[in-house]
């Protein structure tokens, strides 16, 4: 039966052909580059506590980016990441005490409203701090400024000095800060994505009632020495770490969502009243004629002559405006919408002017001292103008739709809380020479729908 | 015994002397190819979702057989040789197909599996005519393209494609006419009937977090043309040429269903679509070469071109989806090419054997591959034999291997990773002759 072997030969040499062929490599093999991961402290505001849809709750902290980064930490020698957790059922908490938002069906249309009349105060009350310390610092409200300040946790220091979300979580509230806390836990890798409420308590706001943090000043006045005691003692044991841009608030919903001219008209009658009523200020020059369709709100404005005018492109209207009161109160017709609901240019130009400085310190703060950085304000322009495309699905900056944004438009929601925790581990990769997977965004989405 | 093991010895010795030959004749066909090649200005690629699964001793030989008719099977392969068919008499059969594979995500590492459901090509033929008369007729009915792929669910293409089914069944009458006693002519008038149903997960989330879900069902038709040329230029030699025309299928029925959550359904209506898939046309050149009584060899390369095949549009006919009238899946194929050899020993004995080897380029070019048909180049190793138990009834077994290992970043989805596949076709098939 020779022949029968040379079959056989044959036939084997086949199989070798294949065998024999240079396979794609599937498994990119992880690496921790040259950081260390084993202990992660993250330090910010309400975007790093995992706030979303206008509260602190519990399955917008499990989402949390620095939560998704711990998790793909943990394939590169990363530890444990305690954050300091809302029960799971909890309608959780906002800064005004308020409920988290839901989306519902409110005459025929969907609208965000509250889950609950009133938010869970017991989150407030009972301290979680035994549980601690917490790898995830984030603390909503906290400005930049706030997170140096001692005693922050003190309510005895009064409204803007005090944060009942740090108190929740400090051992020390009257004299810890939340980088004592922060610095305290010794971590090998930090973030810090601080510096968005130094812009948006002005800009959320409308311009009044908040200043936005001068550059200048002493640690807990100025942003740039603020910024640079957190790092200063975030690194002194030698961490490593990544900072986080701040984004410009025009790529929020929040700011976007209602048009500058979105007083709508339908009938002729509306058009010749309002010319009517407003003939004084059209000769003035400060009200365009009304046209059936789309006109520019009226607004309040002290500093033009009868304290009312027209908005004007590039002007913003912001979601906390009652809609109700925009459709059926006659509110940017009849009567002015109030300062604290606009933009107007100054107040955006003011607002530009500082995030662009702010992010030039941030960027030369982590070139000085060889720091990941992530651009995570272009990372959302881009999704604002082009929009992004993620394995089969698109991603834009508009309201509910987009995708990107949670029902308060300034929080992220789960999948953006992805994006963002990927535009990170894209920075610490490259910087630290690392390779950590990426979150796997498959099983997250924005916006839920009932 | 001694007889068969001197014929194979002398065999093989033929075999090296005539390698050169057989250098001679790839070279033909590589200049040939080259002509075609010349038609594109791009690079060529294979097969798609192309089956080559059309009688098990083509299947055994790597997927060969264009000059080298035997059975009712020729009907398809080359419609020019069935007049060659010595027998009258039918051969039915089939093969399972067992798929198995990975998506690698280049981000993030993950890997999802792909678990797909057996799928069945089958072939059935019949072939008539007076013995050694210049007619003869048959009928066909086989697979021509098919598919399954089903993803584990949470897949990263989940949004994409979740599971596809795409059958396909052939129904073709031929004529095959004796020119001379070298020369066979044939043509095959076909209709396709074609079943596709693709479900994919929709990017809205009901309040627990699922998302929603779209499935798309078509059923289509078209009619092509199958022909060929046989022509014994020797003894030994046998040359073959075939086409396969290009099918329109355009859908008869189709509809659109969504699941997704209440408050936003009226943006997606449940209703009737329509869409056209077209198949490519085929062109095939082989050799088949006969070294001894007992032992002969196939060499054929085949071009597919699928260039029809680049957007299809699925047309939503009552109201619109999510704001758009249709939804477009960007295919961009090109041509698919493949080299195929095989050999046969036909001792006249109760055994015959065969092997073969086949090595495809992919039509799907760099920057569209996507979770539906991860298709790459691939070399396709097969084995075969028959059981012959009369002169009249033939048992026909055959085994094909096909693996799909490719790296792609979709330009549309951007959807980035490794699909590794192991595709399994034992395939059967039986002989009547009468």
């Amino acid at each position: 039966m020779k022949s029968f072997q040379k079959y056989i030969l044959l036939a084997s040499s086949f199989a070798f052909l294949f065998t024999a062929c240079s396979k794609e490599q599937a498994l990119t093999p992880v690496s921790k580059g040259n950081a260390d991961f084993s202990k992660y402290v993250a330090l910010g505001n309400s975007l790093t506590a995992g706030y979303a849809d206008n509260a602190l709750y519990y399955a917008g902290q499990k989402v949390s980016y620095p939560n998704l980064l711990a998790q793909q930490f943990k394939q590169v020698g990363g530890g444990e990441f305690k954050q300091p957790l809302i029960d799971p059922n909890s309608v959780g908490i906002g800064g005004g005490l308020n409920a988290k938002l839901i989306l519902r069906m409110v005459n025929g249309a969907l609208a965000p409203v509250p889950a609950a009349p009133m938010g869970d105060l017991t989150i407030f009350t009972n301290s979680v701090a035994s549980q601690g310390p917490f790898n995830n610092m984030g603390v909503p409200g906290a400005k930049l400024t706030n997170s140096v300040m001692p005693g922050y946790g003190n309510a005895a220091n009064g409204l803007g000095n005090y944060n009942p979300f740090f108190t929740r979580m400090t051992t020390q509230p009257t004299t810890a800060s939340m980088l004592l806390d922060a610095v305290a836990q010794q971590a090998s890798f930090f973030s810090v994505f601080l510096g968005n409420n130094d812009l948006l308590g002005y800009a959320t706001g409308g311009g009044v009632g908040d200043v936005i943090t001068p550059m200048a000043g002493p640690a807990g006045v100025g942003f740039e020495l603020s910024y640079k005691k957190v790092l200063d003692e975030m690194m002194n044991q030698g961490a490593k770490g990544v900072l986080i841009n701040l984004p410009d608030v025009t790529s929020a919903p929040f700011f976007t969502t209602i048009a500058y001219n979105g007083l709508v008209l339908t009938r002729q009658g509306q058009v010749d009243s309002l010319n009517f009523a407003y003939a004084p200020l059209i000769a003035g020059g400060l009200v365009q004629q009304f046209q059936v369709g789309a006109n520019g709100f009226i607004i309040a404005d002290t500093g033009v002559p009868g304290g009312r005018r027209q908005m004007k492109a590039g002007e913003l209207v912001l979601l906390s405006t009652p809609q109700d009161s925009l459709r059926n109160a006659g509110w940017g017709s009849i009567k002015p919408l109030a300062d604290q609901y606009v933009l107007n240019k100054t107040e955006v130009g003011n607002i530009t002017i500082a995030k662009n400085s702010f992010n030039q310190k941030i960027k030369s703060f982590a070139d000085e001292r060889d720091l990941a950085y992530v651009d995570i304000d272009r990372f959302l322009q881009n999704a604002k103008t082009h929009g992004i495309e993620l394995n089969g699905r698109n991603f834009t900056t508009t309201f509910v739709t987009g995708g990107i944004f949670s029902l308060d438009g300034i929080h992220l929601t789960p999948i953006g809380n992805v994006f963002l925790a990927n535009e990170v581990i894209k920075a610490v990769n490259t910087k630290y020479n690392a390779f950590i997977p990426q979150v796997d965004p498959s099983k997250f989405g924005g916006v839920k729908f009932p | 015994m001694e007889t068969g093991e001197n014929n194979i010895v002398i065999c093989l010795f033929i075999l090296k002397i005539e390698l050169l030959l057989i250098l001679k004749i790839l070279s033909f066909m590589r200049k040939l190819l080259t002509g075609m090649l010349f038609l594109s200005p791009l690079a060529l690629f294979g097969q798609g979702y192309q089956l080559n699964l059309q009688g098990a001793r083509q299947v055994g030989m790597g997927s060969t057989g264009l000059a080298n008719p035997n059975d009712a099977t020729a009907l398809f392969t080359n419609p020019g040789s069935a007049v060659f068919v010595e027998d009258n008499g039918i051969t039915i059969g089939g093969t399972a197909a067992f798929s198995k594979g990975t998506f690698t995500d280049a981000n993030s590492n993950v890997v999802n599996h792909s678990d797909n459901p057996i799928v069945t090509p089958f072939f059935a033929s019949g072939i008539y005519g007076s013995k050694n008369g210049k007619w003869k007729y048959g009928i066909s009915v086989y697979t021509p393209f098919g598919s399954a792929m089903k993803w584990e669910p949470e897949s990263v293409g989940r949004f994409e494609t979740r599971e596809i089914s795409l059958v396909s069944v052939s129904f073709q009458p031929t004529v095959s006419y004796k020119v001379t006693e070298k020369l066979g002519l044939g043509v095959g008038l076909s209709y396709t009937y074609g079943h596709v149903n693709i479900q994919k997960d929709v990017p809205v989330q009901f309040l627990n977090g699922n998302f929603g879900d779209a499935n798309i069902d078509a059923k289509a038709g078209g009619f092509g043309v199958n022909t060929g040329l046989y022509f014994k230029a020797t003894d030994k030699l046998a040359l073959a040429f075939s086409y396969r025309s290009r099918i329109k299928m355009e859908s008869t029925s189709g509809t659109a269903t969504f699941n997704v959550p209440e408050s936003i359904a009226s943006n997606f209506p449940n209703q009737d679509i329509t869409a056209t898939l077209p198949l490519p046309q085929v062109f095939g050149v082989g050799a088949t070469y006969k070294f001894c009584n007992d032992f002969k060899m196939n060499a054929e390369v085949y071009l597919s071109d699928w260039t029809k095949y680049d957007t299809v549009r699925v047309n939503y006919t009552e109201q619109p989806v999510a704001g758009e009238n249709s939804s477009d899946l960007v295919r961009d194929y090109k041509y698919g090419y493949s080299a195929r050899v095989g050999a046969e020993y036909t001792p006249e004995r109760r055994y015959e054997l065969r092997a073969g080897l086949m090595y495809s380029v992919s039509p799907i070019q760099k920057g569209y591959v996507n979770p539906d048909v991860p298709d790459a180049n691939r070399i396709n190793p097969s084995i075969g034999g028959s059981y012959v138990f009369s002169k009249n009834f033939k048992l026909d077994l055959a085994l094909l291997a096909e693996f799909v290992n490719r790296k792609d970043k979709n330009v549309i989805s951007g959807i980035y990773g490794t699909y590794n596949f192991t595709i399994l076709l034992p395939t059967i098939g039986l002989t009547y002759n009468f």
